[in-house]
């Protein structure tokens, strides 16, 4: 292949560049940053595309050399030689993966499905990059370095972090972690144990499935002498059952014929027979009546009785006071009481009668009544005449005032005279009492209230006079004044008892009649009180004669007459009573003294019948008694039990009498219990053997996909080995392919190398470079790095030599002899121009020195 | 007269196509199924024809028969008619006589049952070696009434598990009652008579999917007509969803979300299929936990292709197109070299082998 040209309309830095290569060598001498690396990114990028620019990748080529210029088309075109034709890739790349590409052979369109590069080259991208492409540091072949693990790296295709010894290191070592050559601790060992050990369990737990029918066997077995054994308990409880009834009918037999023989025993200790229980009776009751009757002997009347009736007999010696001679005495007794209290106690005065001796010192006269009453009368009479005559006369006002005036005065006179009366009287009932006292009070009082009225009349007439036309009448007056007297003179009569006239004189002369009559009564009344006194008197004595004469004659002392008779009272009836139980205690003592008799004839006749003592027959009868009441119920008992053990017999059918005892439940049960036992431990292995045996299923599916497991491991691990086997295979193939034609190639050009170098180079089997030099071979370490440039380059060429079977790329040297002396340049740049005729070269350098023209 | 066909019950089953988590649970369900079917004889029907393989084992343990006994004896105004199949053997323990748990031999057994003018005669027999040939012709059952046969095996030829269908013709069979296969089918003797498979009443595995339940029989048509009740707890469901789009296992589960309708009671194997790229990983762990809430369980397997582009390397001059050449044109199988050349790839990358 021989690149014509290409236009670069926009790529990197370039913009509508245009350049022509030469067909062997094209140089290049340009400053640093012109676009070497540009320039070799659009022709790979023309040959193989560019890769897809993905959000989060790294910096790739399709962003790294968007055109700076920001517009126009991502791309440009190539033209080149291949095979006898022309050929132009146009390549326009967009956004992240756009990659419009066509391909024309001598004008015309071609189709191409696979990458241009793919075509033309046969060989991929990562390769054509790294061969066609060759830097200062791709030159430089250090001493240290070996040449065959570059020209390896440069056939593998792999960097220099990771290689074939890695990749074997790797593989190894993942197998081993499925297989250890020794030590196990691996998966396969660890799966074949667990295989193993699953194996052994599945066998184990097969052998207890197995087990288990004759287990079944045996449980089924055991339930059937568990059934047997229950059924066989079963008839011996009903056996047991009847042997047990005939030994309660037997008891019960046995029982009755006990209760016979008791019975007789008690019979013959009475050969007389048994009393009958009525017999007894009569005879325990004629017993204890014997006993009642002496016992009451002598208790009706006691001693203490007769000592009280021989004291009532000598109180009463004399006679004992009758019924009406008590009664007469009770009533003396009271008698002698009433006048005993109305003679201590004193006549009360009542405050009524204290009012009246206050008033009346001694009874008024009937002159003096007499005299109120006409003064009375006279004041009422004039009064009616004064209240009849008018008030008022015409022209005699003034006349009939001047009239008055000395009645008017007169009036007034008597009221002081009355005032000073009453004063007098008041002074003069110190001494005298207060009767004085009152009648002082009451005429003053009335002086004062004739005054008072004698004013007011006399104002009251001036008034009318001062008043002129109606005067008072004149006779009204007199009349009035006459009143007035009359008024005054009933005052004075009354006053001296203390009778006022607040409340009218018609009121207090009626009191005054009134009181006197009553004061008159009183002191009749007195006077009668004291002559019942002394009659009194004198009945009492002749009482109290009479009821000491009374009481004398029994004895009788007490405090008081009530007591005295009371006691007396007492004693009379006491010693009736005890007089009439006397009497009746000799009779009850006879009569039982004959019942007695009676009753012992009675007791030793039913001894004499039955054969018994009479001494201590009490105790003999509770005997007898506790005997008969055996005899009854041992009898009863034998009915019972003859008839129970009958209706027994009938009732459980007791008709043959079993020939054996009653079976040994006790040893049955034990049996039974075993057998239990049995069948529980059997049930319970059976259960264990189920439960485990219950996942066999489970440990197979284990051990199946255990053993699935440990086969993928085995076949993982094999193929990983076969990997290797292939890895070293490929190796071994790649050098034999790649490696030792290159090592041919490059002896042919050790050739050239001579002449630009003036070394003699070769290269050992090992790829190890060595020099001739001065007739001795010595170490390519110890060429220069400008000679090891050249002698990598020719590695390079022989290495493109064969890796490109078709079509022979162009190379790309980028200041590759940046580092040879003049003298080596020259040589090496002859060299590259020799080597140009084999192979289009595009040149670069950045140092005039290093120019190729 | 109503009666109930169910068989192939497999009380006692390890329930270990399930995973263990989910087994538990299942064998306790069985055992519930059961209880619910007798719960139902019990206001329904007049017997519950066994067809077979009520244990799952040969020789039951103690305490599945017991169970069964226990839940039987619950029921005493329902006959059970029992036939072994298969899986219970006479070696199994036999537990205590009930007299509503009928069994049949290996002779012709028969039992009859009326109510008003109706009769019906349930027949059955244990095959075995010894009289696989011979049960055809000692059978002999009236024209008159319903006659239903009870059996255990595969329809097909005569023999210890066989059934010679053609031998039955004639023999005035209404029904045929058959257990041993699990899934329900059904299939004509002759003029006269049916037969039907009532399949297992629960799935015991994801190889077991579909409804299951028992059959309801009624004698009191013209034939013995039947009906499928489902009965069983929950529905055992085998489904495949593609995920070749999925690039995460999120993804993926909602391939599976909008492939697969999901009932929260169910149980599920879903097999991702579709093609993915051989480096990616296995979504299957993560989608079964995405899918804990949507159903009773999921198993979830990865059966999808795996790709892997080998092309590339086609024109790799470097030891990975090298070594990748040498791996395919070598006589391995097609996936161990996919395999080994995954291996020496990320090897030589340096990336980490997880294998």
């Amino acid at each position: 292949m021989k690149l014509i040209s290409c236009h670069i309309e926009n790529f990197g830095k370039f913009h509508n560049e245009n350049i022509k290569f030469d067909e062997s060598l094209t140089p290049f001498c340009e400053k640093n940053g012109y676009g070497k690396s540009t320039l070799a990114a659009f022709l790979k990028a023309m040959f193989y595309g560019m890769e897809k620019a993905r959000a989060n990748s790294a910096f790739n080529d399709r962003r790294h050399f968007l055109p700076f210029s920001g517009g126009g088309n991502y791309g440009g075109y190539v033209e080149f030689t291949s095979g006898g034709a022309t050929y132009k890739i146009e390549r326009y790349f967009e956004g992240k993966s756009g990659d419009d590409r066509k391909l024309y052979r001598n004008g015309a369109p071609v189709e191409c499905a696979e990458e241009f590069g793919d075509f033309f080259f046969n060989l991929d991208r990562a390769s054509f990059e790294r061969t066609a492409f060759l830097t200062g540091e791709d030159i430089d072949v250090g001493a240290t370095e070996d040449i065959k693990t570059k020209l390896n790296n440069l056939a593998e295709g792999i960097g220099d972090d990771a290689d074939l010894e890695g990749a074997l290191s790797r593989l190894e070592k993942k197998a081993k972690e499925y297989k250890k050559q020794k030590g196990g601790n691996d998966l396969i060992t660890e799966e074949t144990e667990k295989v193993n050990r699953l194996s052994e369990t599945i066998k184990d737990k097969r052998r207890i499935g197995e087990g288990l029918p004759a287990k079944y066997r045996t449980l089924e077995a055991l339930n059937a002498e568990i059934k047997a054994a229950e059924e066989a308990i079963a008839r011996a409880q009903g056996e047991n059952v009847t042997v047990n009834n005939w030994e309660q009918y037997d008891r019960m037999l046995a029982e009755a014929k006990a209760a016979e023989e008791e019975i007789a025993a008690i019979q013959e200790k009475y050969p007389r027979g048994l009393p009958l229980p009525a017999e007894v009776e009569g005879v325990n009751r004629a017993l204890r009546r014997e006993e009642t009757l002496n016992a009451g002997m002598g208790r009706a009347f006691s001693a203490e009785d007769g000592e009280n009736l021989a004291a009532y007999r000598d109180e009463f010696e004399l006679g004992v006071p009758a019924e009406e001679d008590l009664r007469a005495a009770e009533t003396a007794v009271r008698r002698e009481e009433e006048l005993g209290r109305r003679l201590s106690s004193p006549h009360a005065e009542s405050p009524r009668g204290r009012e009246l001796k206050e008033r009346f010192r001694s009874a008024p006269t009937e002159e003096k009544l007499g005299a109120v009453a006409r003064a009375a009368e006279a004041y009422r009479d004039a009064e009616q005449r004064y209240n009849a005559l008018p008030d008022t006369v015409a022209g005699a006002a003034r006349e009939s005032a001047g009239k008055k005036k000395p009645l008017f005065i007169g009036l007034a006179a008597v009221s002081v005279l009355l005032i000073l009366a009453g004063i007098g009287l008041a002074c003069a009932s110190a001494a005298a009492g207060a009767a004085l006292l009152y009648a002082g009070i009451a005429a003053g009082a009335v002086g004062l209230l004739a005054l008072v009225l004698v004013g007011f009349f006399y104002l009251n007439k001036k008034a009318e006079t001062a008043g002129g036309g109606l005067a008072a009448n004149p006779e009204k007056e007199d009349m009035g004044r006459k009143k007035d007297e009359l008024y005054a003179n009933l005052q004075a009569l009354l006053l001296p008892y203390g009778y006022s006239f607040e409340s009218g004189e018609k009121y207090a002369v009626k009191t005054f009649f009134d009181d006197a009559e009553a004061y008159s009564a009183l002191l009749k009344e007195e006077r009668a009180c004291e002559d019942a006194r002394r009659e009194a008197e004198k009945e009492l004595a002749d009482v109290q004669r009479q009821l000491d004469t009374f009481f004398k004659r029994y004895g009788v002392v007490e405090e008081t007459r009530s007591d005295a008779l009371s006691r007396l009272r007492m004693d009379v009836k006491e010693y009736a009573s005890l007089t009439e139980r006397k009497e009746k205690a000799e009779q009850e003592e006879a009569s039982a003294r004959r019942e007695l008799e009676a009753h012992e004839e009675d007791v030793a006749r039913f001894c004499e019948k039955y054969g018994l003592q009479t001494a201590g027959l009490e105790q003999t009868l509770r005997t007898v008694e506790q005997d008969r009441n055996a005899v009854e119920s041992a009898k009863r008992t034998r009915f019972e039990r003859q008839e129970g053990a009958e209706k027994f017999r009938r009732e459980k059918n007791l008709t043959e009498r079993p020939q054996e005892g009653a079976y040994d439940l006790g040893a049955l049960n034990a049996d039974l219990g075993e057998l239990r036992k049995k069948q529980t431990q059997c049930t319970s292995e059976i259960s264990e053997d189920e439960f485990l045996a219950g996942d066999l299923p489970d440990c197979e599916r284990e051990l199946e996909e255990a053993q699935e497991k440990l086969n993928g491991y085995r076949e993982t691990h094999r193929l990983l080995t076969k990997t290797a086997d292939f890895l070293k295979a490929a190796d071994e193939r790649l050098k034999e392919k790649y490696i030792k034609p290159v090592k041919d190639k490059f002896t042919e050009y050790s050739r050239d190398l001579e002449k630009a170098l003036g070394e003699k180079i070769t290269v050992g089997a090992d790829f190890k470079v060595r020099f001739e030099s001065c007739g001795a071979e010595r170490d390519g370490e110890h060429l220069s790095s400008g000679q090891r440039s050249v002698v990598a380059l020719c590695f390079r060429l022989a290495l493109i030599e064969n890796m490109y079977d078709k079509e022979k790329p162009f190379l790309l040297l980028d200041d590759p002899f940046a580092s040879l002396d003049e003298e080596h340049f020259e040589r090496a740049k002859t060299l590259l121009i020799g080597l140009s005729q084999r192979m289009q070269i595009v040149y670069f350098t950045c140092h005039k020195s290093r120019a190729i023209e | 007269m109503k009666f109930i066909h169910t068989a192939d019950i497999h009380l006692g089953s390890a329930m270990n196509k399930f995973p263990k988590e989910i087994a538990d649970k299942r064998k306790a369900e069985l055992r519930d199924t059961f209880k619910r079917l007798v719960d139902y004889a019990r206001e329904n029907v007049r017997a519950v024809i066994l067809a077979g393989d009520v244990f799952d084992s040969d020789a039951p343990f103690k305490k599945d028969k017991d169970d069964f006994y226990s839940i039987v004896k619950s029921a005493p105004q329902v006959d059970f008619l029992y036939l072994r199949g298969n899986h219970d053997s006479a070696s199994a323990y036999t537990g205590e006589p009930l007299p509503n748990l009928k069994t049949f031999s290996e002779e012709w057994t028969v039992y009859d049952y009326a109510d008003g003018g109706e009769t019906v005669h349930i027949a059955g027999v244990e095959l075995s070696a010894e009289n696989a040939a011979s049960v055809y012709s000692s059978l002999n059952l009236p024209k008159e009434g319903k006659n239903i046969v009870v059996l255990h095996g595969q329809v097909g030829t005569a023999g210890k598990d066989g059934i010679d269908l053609k031998r039955l013709r004639g023999k005035n069979i209404d029904y045929l009652a058959l257990g041993h296969i699990h899934k329900r089918s059904e299939g004509k003797i002759d003029d006269r008579g049916e037969y039907a498979y009532c399949g297992c009443l629960e799935g015991r595995g994801f190889d077991e999917a579909g409804e299951h339940g028992f059959l309801l029989l009624d004698t009191s048509g013209e034939t013995v007509s039947r009906t499928f009740v489902p009965f069983a707890a929950r529905t055992v469901v085998e489904a495949d969803a593609d995920i070749s789009s999925a690039k995460t296992a999120h993804d993926a589960y909602l391939c599976v979300k909008q492939q697969v309708k999901l009932n929260k009671n169910d149980l599920y194997r879903i097999n991702l299929v579709g093609e993915t790229d051989y480096e990616t990983e296995n979504f299957a762990a993560d989608v079964k936990q995405y899918l804990k809430d949507d159903c009773g369980f999921a198993d979830v397997k990865d059966k999808t292709e795996k790709r892997l582009d080998l092309s590339a390397y086609d024109n790799d001059r470097s030891i990975r197109g090298e070594f990748v050449r040498q791996v395919r044109g070598s006589d391995l199988p097609e996936e161990e070299k996919n395999r080994i050349i995954v291996y020496g790839l990320k090897a030589l990358e340096g990336r980490e082998l997880d294998v």
